[in-house]
């Protein structure tokens, strides 16, 4: 079958009804919220007083916290939650993501992503042996602490 | 009215196939940030193909819902369109990362898990 030059597929693609192209223009045509002065600087402000805390950052916690009464994963994140100096109410998104994870039980359930589930992986992996206090957190860290393993 | 033959086909059938998989939550989560972007970026011609951008970034990279949109959009500050607003874009990163935090959404993009 002989191609439609391009000026043609152009003007057959607009008037097709229901096309990727319209599909697409809708998408980007939807109505949005207004957005007041006031909630930007409320976001701004929670986002300056709380920086996002990372999953190594959250590791190394719960790796320094002191051991939990109830040894489960659990366990380990409530310990390692009540050594973080954030309200519980507005929890950086990793601990949100992790309580998540251990509430829903599958990763794909908890939507997480590879890094996360790696780090709550190998923690698991670490409760399931019970050796986790004698994990040295370098081989985590990598060789000086710059890299995550997880 | 913007004109949205400049996005690839690939790219809009990427973004519409995410769009179609996402819970409400997600999709709402997206317009919030959207909004949030636009009102700091900008809601000319410039600021929407910023939008466009970061959306297209988003398709390239895999990720499985368009909520993660604030995280991308940070990553948009190197982008050509945005060299005479970056204290704009450096505003609304904050903005986004503030919106996430409260509504506990993760600071990592959602991809496929590898194992």
């Amino acid at each position: 079958m002989a191609r439609a030059a391009p000026e043609q597929e152009q003007v057959i693609k607009k008037k097709k009804p229901g096309t990727l192209d319209e599909q697409f223009a809708a998408f980007m045509r939807q109505p949005l919220p207004k957005v007041t002065q006031a909630e930007l600087d409320d976001y701004a402000k929670l986002a300056t007083k709380q920086p996002a805390l990372s999953w190594r950052v959250f590791l190394k916690q719960v790796l320094e916290s002191p051991l939990p009464a109830e040894p489960t994963l659990e366990g380990y994140v409530k310990a390692a939650i009540s050594q973080t100096p954030v309200p519980v109410n507005k929890e950086p998104s990793s601990v949100v993501a992790m309580k998540d994870m251990v509430a829903k039980k599958t990763p794909s359930e908890a939507k997480l992503t590879d890094e996360a589930v790696g780090a709550t992986l190998k923690l698991a992996l670490l409760l399931e042996t019970q050796d986790i206090r004698k994990m040295n957190f370098r081989k985590w860290c990598g060789e000086e602490g710059k890299e995550a393993v997880v | 009215m913007v004109d949205f033959d400049y996005v690839s086909e690939d790219t809009k059938r990427t973004v519409m196939g995410i769009w179609a998989g996402m819970s409400e939550s997600d999709k709402t989560h997206f317009i919030n940030q959207v909004a949030l972007a636009l009102s700091v970026w900008g809601d000319d011609v410039r600021g929407k193909r910023l939008v466009v951008e970061v959306l297209e970034r988003m398709a390239e990279n895999g990720t499985k819902t368009l909520a993660d949109f604030g995280i991308y959009a940070k990553k948009a500050e190197d982008s050509r369109l945005a060299r005479d607003r970056i204290a704009k874009m450096k505003r609304a990163s904050l903005v986004l990362d503030g919106y996430r935090i409260k509504h506990g959404l993760p600071s990592m993009p959602h991809k496929e898990l590898g194992i």
